[in-house]
């Protein structure tokens, strides 16, 4: 069985300890700071713009599975159903997985009875299961996307080649579009053909962002923390590989002796 | 009835006389040719229709894609139940259970035996996921979900740091290379590798200056890096761009081959 190397260890040590202060940090009521995410900061608007259509919202989770991703999917999910339930809109969910069905209901109808807009829609025409694939999911998708006539359009998790698909659709009917994806490669295709894109890391960041959560602020901070250890390593490590190259190098010289 | 619905009713009417004469005419040219089968001209007309009504979807949200859209969704789930039936339930749990549980009644029981009594309890952990449907013990459903995700968690934890965390000592490139440590590289390649190992080096820190969050960037020198790396990123994804672009061209190619040489059998 593979093993992690000391070095490896004690890195990963090192990012754990990170995010466990920070997530102190935060419990403990300190201000935390996080920069604004230009896409994120849109929902607002589009939740408004839909409302005063008249139409419907779509919350797109993509292909997501039972993973960490959907949490912070669904998360970013009850935030904006939650903005909908206050103007008394209606969010329409397609979900691929049958074991995320359930749970993505549940966080659904949490969010309107937060509101106090429990019973307001009803979850069985609101959500609905598209299973058999990506083909199936696209086609399903696009064309409730346009019998609906959503007012704005929720692009968010993981997709392959049907995030086209499902931006066409969206401005097909009309909807503004917001995008935030772990997906790479669909990246360009979601910048070209929706309104605002947040991607990578930004994905993570905006359940925190929205939710404000200590631990999951906390969390966020710890990992740029992370990523600071690492530039730093990074700038460092190519420093000593030019001053360690050769024996004939001054400090390989100083520390092994001429 | 008013006209319009009149008129859709007569074009489809004549769209499907249409469709079932071409497939009797060129059935009749066929008939003899050993390599055809009716089976495999009605396929390739089935399919031939799906591909039609699926690009009807360019025009317009139409009652001819809706039909066939439903039908792939209801296709889909039969299948997908029926394969998780076939060759998960039955091949990957049933089998191997009634074959361990005989094997210990029988006191036959072998090292994989105990692997597959185990099962039992995976299908227990299975079972409590249908409490999601009962408010009362909906707790119990959660036991599933949070093995299910540590499990992921943990999983995708690994792969970044045996796959991932590697790639930050591949960063550690050398911007000065002499002849002694590159022989076989003249002027003009040694210089190539200190541009690139620069660029890498750049690139990768640019970038990942740009996913802070919770650093101020306030001052322009704070807001270069972000801004640079952005550039850079856009860069790639352009790359991405032409790169499935390209792929996809590939795939209407191949969707039009089919439609000239299976269906309309044209040489």
């Amino acid at each position: 069985m593979e093993q992690a190397s000391w070095a490896l260890r004690a890195f990963i040590f090192v990012i754990v300890f990170f995010v466990l202060w920070k997530i102190h940090h935060a419990r403990s009521g300190r201000e935390l700071y996080l920069r604004k995410i230009p896409g994120l900061e849109k929902v607002d608007e589009a939740v408004g713009r839909s409302t005063e259509m008249g139409r419907p919202i779509m919350f797109n989770p993509g292909f997501i599975g039972l993973s960490v991703e959907l949490f912070c999917c669904l998360a970013c999910m009850q935030h904006v159903v939650r903005k909908a339930a206050r103007v008394n809109t209606n969010v329409l969910v397609p979900v691929v997985d049958p074991l995320v069905y359930p749970i993505t209901e549940e966080y659904w109808k949490d969010a309107y009875a937060m509101e106090g807009k429990a019973g307001l829609f009803s979850p069985a025409d609101s959500i609905r299961y598209l299973p058999g694939g990506q083909s199936v999911y696209a086609s399903s998708t696009s064309g409730w996307m346009e019998r609906e006539r959503v007012g704005a359009n929720f692009l968010w998790g993981a997709y392959g080649w049907e995030s086209l698909f499902l931006a066409e659709g969206g401005q097909r009917a009309g909807a503004i579009q917001i995008a935030c994806i772990v997906s790479y490669h669909q990246v360009p295709f979601l910048i070209v053909s929706c309104d605002y894109t947040a991607f990578g890391e930004e994905f993570y960041a905006a359940g925190a962002y929205f939710g404000r959560d200590p631990v999951l602020l906390g969390s966020l901070i710890g990992q740029d923390y992370s990523k600071l250890l690492m530039l730093l390593m990074m700038i460092i490590g190519s420093i000593l590989a030019i001053l360690m190259a050769t024996e004939f190098t001054p400090l390989y010289m100083i520390l092994y002796g001429f | 009835m008013n006209d319009k619905k009149v008129i859709y009713l007569v074009v489809a009417a004549a769209v499907v006389a249409a469709l079932i004469a071409g497939f009797l005419v060129q059935w009749s040219r066929v008939k003899g040719n050993p390599d055809e089968d009716l089976t495999k001209r009605f396929g390739a007309w089935a399919a031939a229709i799906c591909v039609f009504a699926v690009f009807s979807y360019l025009y317009s949200e139409n009652a001819f894609y809706r039909l066939f859209e439903h039908a792939l969704l209801g296709f889909g789930l039969g299948m997908g139940t029926a394969l998780t039936i076939q060759e998960v339930l039955i091949d990957k749990w049933w089998k191997p259970v009634t074959v361990a549980v005989k094997a210990f009644y029988a006191g036959t029981q072998t090292g994989q035996s105990y692997y597959d009594i185990l099962l039992i309890l995976a299908a227990l952990f299975g079972l409590l996921l249908y409490f999601q449907y009962s408010k009362k013990y909906l707790w119990l459903s959660r036991i599933t979900i949070g093995i299910t995700v540590g499990m992921g968690a943990g999983l995708a934890i690994k792969g970044t740091a045996v796959t991932t965390l590697p790639q930050i000592t591949s960063t550690f490139k050398m911007f000065f290379v002499s002849s002694e440590l590159a022989p076989s590289l003249d002027v003009g390649g040694r210089a190539l590798y200190m541009v690139e190992s620069f660029l890498l080096l750049l690139v990768v820190c640019c970038v990942l200056y740009y996913f802070f969050f919770s650093f101020r960037r306030e001052s322009a020198i704070a807001k270069a890096p972000a801004n640079l790396g952005r550039f850079f990123l856009m860069i790639s994804f352009g790359a991405f761009f032409g790169n499935t672009f390209m792929t996809r061209v590939v795939l209407l190619i191949e969707r039009i081959q089919f439609l000239l040489h299976d269906w309309l059998m044209v040489q």
